[in-house]
């Protein structure tokens, strides 16, 4: 069994001298071995790889100068596994008749090189049979959406089955897949002439033909593909991998470009992203639809006023800190509101929190018209009717609160997110903080416990402070040794705090201007309570913030909305 | 607060509103360095360095003056050529330390992100992306890249090529060396001759170009010579004059300036004392010239030395001036950081041995994969050759992701690993 990760490899030539050829595809949870061969900072497919290599029975893999951490990542391999078949194809970035010409003398190395090893000799005949060599990829095009769903495209690097599957299930139609994972393997033996010695020549020429990836020099042909698709598709999900950052490029060049929304979902290959990609995805999609929705949707007043009557929605904010709860009645009103800690286990604190909060309310469970759940623990409530994803529910709690805000600063528990609204209130775009935790809440708690502070103590004992000290990394592990070595040189607690603060706004106003932010402007979260913070913010953003009596309920009252819209209008 | 972040500070809010103004004010800022070079140099610093740290700054500021003969470059272009059409190379890599030298760094950093570009890319890249975005900078004639080594090159110049409408000139560099591989470089160069004959009006000259190769190589002799030397004197500098050859080993190299530079240094550095009690150090990769607690031990400090490092040696072999183009071609291809890793190890091993180092410190750089990636195989030969080494994480470039006590605590132990003569940590 031989490896391969790159669409450049000749697996059809490979497999014609006997490889069995696998891409690698990594199942792996934790990056031990390669943090301590390679290095933590390189790209994580790169690393997974080496985990999968070293975990699995591969008698070999055929890697590609395609980037720089493949390329550290094969010195690593050669020098672990001096008995296996590790080899480095060289390939050319150009695609002409002179470097096809150069790609065809290394992939005859590469022949040569597998044929010491193997003792398979390279046969054109056998070759020719593999030739049509369909991989049973997905086509760079599907044709015709007629199921409803939102079309959307999936772009950037590499993604794996797992990833398509998240997308699908939160129901996305994949018109194309155009990442190299998701292209056609399509080599033409009708162009490739007879004479055997040709016949290396005809496939290195179009191996190097196949749409380009950000590796190559030329992108016309890939420029020209988007251009095809964006006309098709109603958003584009790209796809990043952490420390992989050749397709950044192309993501902040489409992002302004590409006319329809984009979302940009980072992974790292583990299945630890899954969760929050899940969130991701189904929150854009939502946005989709709303932005595809339906004119024509005229409304019976008199049958919703009927339907308004004795109707209460109970909506769950399930976070990863803290779970709210809010019931609200048919006109929107809210009756009734309340906050506990989450705690272990998702599932049991929902059920308490819809206890505390029915009876705070005067009702019974039966009472309960419908029940929607938001936030990362959405989907792991039981009794639920539905969940959405906190991105629209924290949209439409905001407009709730003031119709006139456009965008909303939200920093939770383990993450925060910036989301722009259009003039109707539904989400135009948002971004969220990627796996690290560096300007959420629990880095807040994380400094507080340094400080010898209580978490609500932070806002006013920044307003204490004389002058800010600069906090510069945003690393909870770091910033905490960093305020450690503050507090050795005597410095202000206070001004330590501000310093925090100031950090913090820095972040949110970095992800807020992602998403080309317009006023009114809204904080939501618990940290919205820290003045300091909101301060920070404010003097970052040149504006001013709005933040509603409980801004940690926003997003179990707009999960409430939700439910309500799906009551009148079922 | 010093001067040059004072200044950097006013910059920093004439540039949403006045991006021209802001990119005139660096420019008067280098000038303005250039003279205090000239005029009012460090008293530590020894004559020659002294000159290049003046050439190395009016350079860099007399390019940006004059638009029709400046070409942004990355560090490993083949600068011989473009210095015979009268082109200056400016690279990304030394404009994005110029502005961290005025604290902008992270204001061009968070610009480039806010793009989309990605937290993950290296910080000169994100600095020199943000900066051009920015508006600040003066729009070259032409971009030039080679796509050796680093990933960033080709989509840094094409990004910026789609934002600024910059041409941009890419140069493809196989991983190894092979006749073929030699000619397919080659051939780009001679591709890459008429868009310079367009761009500067003047005709290719071979002989030009083969007296600047000659230069070169006679440079490279009296930078070996003067390396040699520095076994048996001491010769004080600082990290930003590491960086600061960097100017002459690569951007500058065959210019008649950076000739009467080696000289300089190859005769000046035999004047030096014998060193006493000195730990002489190799270093790989940049030098973090911002990093309080390696400028305190490393810069004039007659204790601790840095006396090579990788960079400035990462093609060390004279070329052959009779094929000036296959020479550039092949001292492209045969850069110590291209092809396998093994050649850079061995290399680093070479140069450990070669300039009696005490001891190896390697710094990965943020962003820079194709260096951190082998750290680890570098340590395996710096054991095997019985040569401590230290792997210091950090940025080169952005102040924020530096942290001082955590690099202050590595570097103390491993000097006081050096001192105690143990073997490699």
């Amino acid at each position: 069994m031989i490896g391969y990760v790159c669409k450049y490899t000749p697996v059809e030539m490979l497999e014609s001298m006997g490889a069995e050829m696998v891409r690698i595809e990594p199942e792996v949870t934790d990056f031990d071995l390669a943090d301590a061969a390679l290095h933590p900072n390189l790209c994580s497919y790169a690393k997974a790889v080496l985990e999968d290599f070293a975990q699995k029975d591969y008698d070999g893999i055929v890697l590609t100068t395609c980037c720089d951490s493949v390329r550290r990542l094969y010195d690593v391999l050669h020098s672990r596994y001096p008995d296996k078949f590790i080899y480095l194809l060289d390939f050319p970035r150009m695609a002409n008749d002179f470097s096809a010409s150069l790609f065809e003398s290394q992939i005859k190395k590469l022949a040569e090189s597998y044929q010491n090893f193997s003792a398979n000799k390279f046969n054109a005949d056998i070759f020719r049979k593999k030739m049509p060599g369909c991989h049973g990829k997905i086509n760079v095009n599907r044709g015709i959406n007629n199921s409803g769903r939102p079309s959307v495209i999936i772009a950037g690097a590499r993604c794996d089955r797992p990833f398509l599957d998240i997308v699908q299930e939160s129901g996305a139609y994949i018109l194309s897949d155009i990442t190299c994972t998701g292209l056609e393997r399509k080599f033409s033996t009708t162009d490739m002439p007879e004479n055997s010695g040709q016949l290396l020549r005809s496939y290195a020429g179009q191996l190097l033909c196949q749409v380009p990836c950000m590796r190559m020099t030329d992108l016309s042909r890939r420029k020209k593909l988007w251009q095809q698709l964006t006309q098709k598709a109603d958003g584009i999900i790209y796809h990043t991998v952490k420390f992989c950052d050749n397709y950044s490029f192309e993501y902040a060049a489409i992002r302004r470009k590409a006319g329809i929304p984009v979302l940009k979902v980072e992974t790292d290959t583990t299945p630890q992203c899954e969760g929050q990609l899940r969130t991701r995805i189904e929150a854009f999609l939502e946005s989709l639809r709303a932005n595809k929705k339906h004119q024509g949707e005229s409304t019976d007043k008199s049958s919703e006023n009927n339907k308004r009557n004795k109707v209460y929605v109970l909506g769950i904010d399930s976070g990863s800190t803290s779970t709210n709860a809010v019931i609200i009645d048919g006109e929107k009103h809210i009756i009734a509101d309340d906050t506990i800690p989450t705690g272990a286990k998702v599932s049991e604190s929902a059920e308490k929190i819809r206890s505390k909060v029915t009876s705070k309310a005067g009702l019974a469970e039966k009472d309960i018209t419908m029940t929607v759940t938001t936030g990362y623990g959405r989907v792991s409530i039981p009794f639920a009717d539905r969940n959405v994803t906190e991105i629209s529910c924290h949209g439409k709690g905001a407009q709730y609160f003031n119709p006139n805000v456009r965008t909303i600063l939200d920093i939770g528990g383990q993450d925060s997110k910036a989301i722009r609204l259009n003039g109707k209130g539904e989400v135009a775009d948002f971004v969220m903080n990627d796996k690290c935790a560096a300007g959420t809440g629990r880095f807040l708690e994380a400094m507080a416990r340094t400080l010898e502070l209580d978490v609500s103590e932070l806002g006013p004992v920044s307003m204490k402070s004389t002058k800010a000290v600069a906090i510069s990394s945003m690393c909870t592990v770091f910033a905490e040794s960093e305020v450690i070595s503050l507090i050795a040189q005597n410095k202000e607690k206070a001004d330590i705090v501000h310093g925090i603060h100031n950090a913090i706004a820095g972040k949110a106003f970095s992800l807020l201007s992602r998403v080309e932010p317009q006023p009114e402007y809204m904080m939501t979260g618990g940290v919205a309570h820290n003045a300091g913070v909101v301060k920070a913010v404010e003097e970052k953003l040149g504006a001013k913030l709005f933040i509603c009596p409980k801004p940690e309920i926003v997003g179990a009252v707009g999960a409430a909305l939700a439910g309500l819209e799906e009551v009148l209008s079922g | 607060m010093n001067p040059a972040e004072f200044y950097g500070g006013i910059i920093r809010k004439k540039i949403p509103k006045n991006p021209k103004l802001a990119g005139n004010m660096i420019k008067a800022g280098l000038h303005l360095e250039s003279f205090r070079c000239a005029h009012f140099p460090e008293k530590e610093m020894p004559k020659a360095y002294q000159y290049l740290n003046y050439m190395a700054v009016k350079v860099v500021a007399d390019a940006l003056e004059n638009s029709e003969t400046y070409v942004w470059t990355n560090i490993f272009a083949p600068a011989e050529l473009l210095q015979t059409f009268g082109m200056t190379c400016v690279s990304m890599e030394c404009l994005a330390s110029y502005l961290s030298g005025f604290y902008l760094e992270d204001y061009f950093i968070d610009l480039a992100e806010n793009q989309g570009i990605a937290s993950t890319l290296c910080s000169y890249h994100k600095n020199f992306i943000g900066a051009a975005s920015a508006g600040i900078l003066p729009d070259p004639i032409l971009g030039v890249t080679t796509s050796m080594i680093c990933d960033g090159n080709i989509n840094t110049f094409r990004y910026l090529n789609s934002q600024c409408g910059v041409p941009c000139f890419i140069i493809d560099i196989p991983h190894s060396w092979s006749p073929e591989a030699e000619n397919y470089v080659v051939r780009q160069l001679k591709q890459l001759i008429p868009v310079l004959e367009e761009k500067s009006g003047k005709k290719y000259d071979e002989d030009a170009l083969k007296e600047t190769l000659k230069r070169e190589n006679e440079s490279k002799k009296h930078f070996f010579s003067a390396l040699q030397k520095r076994l048996v004197h001491a010769y004080p500098n600082t990290m930003t004059l590491v960086l600061f050859l960097l100017l002459a080993t690569h951007l500058n190299m065959g210019s008649q300036w950076v000739l009467d530079f080696f000289r300089m240094l190859d005769k000046e550095i035999g004047t030096y004392p014998s060193p006493k009690n000195e730990k002489r150090l190799m270093w790989i990769h940049l030098t973090p010239y911002t990093e309080p607690t390696l400028s305190k031990y490393l810069n004039y400090n007659p204790k601790y030395a840095i006396v090579c490092d990788d960079f400035n040696l990462d093609y060390t072999e004279m070329l052959d001036t009779e094929y000036p183009l296959h020479a550039l071609a092949k001292k492209m291809i045969c850069n110590i950081y291209n092809g396998d890793f093994s050649r850079k190890a061995d290399a680093c091993a070479a140069y450990a041995q070669k300039y009696n180092c005490d001891g190896v410190v390697e710094f990965c750089h943020w962003g820079c994969k194709q260096s951190c990636g082998g750290a680890l195989l570098i340590k395996d030969k710096m054991r095997k050759i019985g040569k401590p080494m230290l792997i210091l994480d950090g940025d080169a470039l952005d102040r924020r992701n530096n942290h001082d006590g955590q690099i202050r605590t590595r570097f103390e132990a491993f000097l006081e690993v050096l001192e105690n003569g143990q073997g490699a940590i």
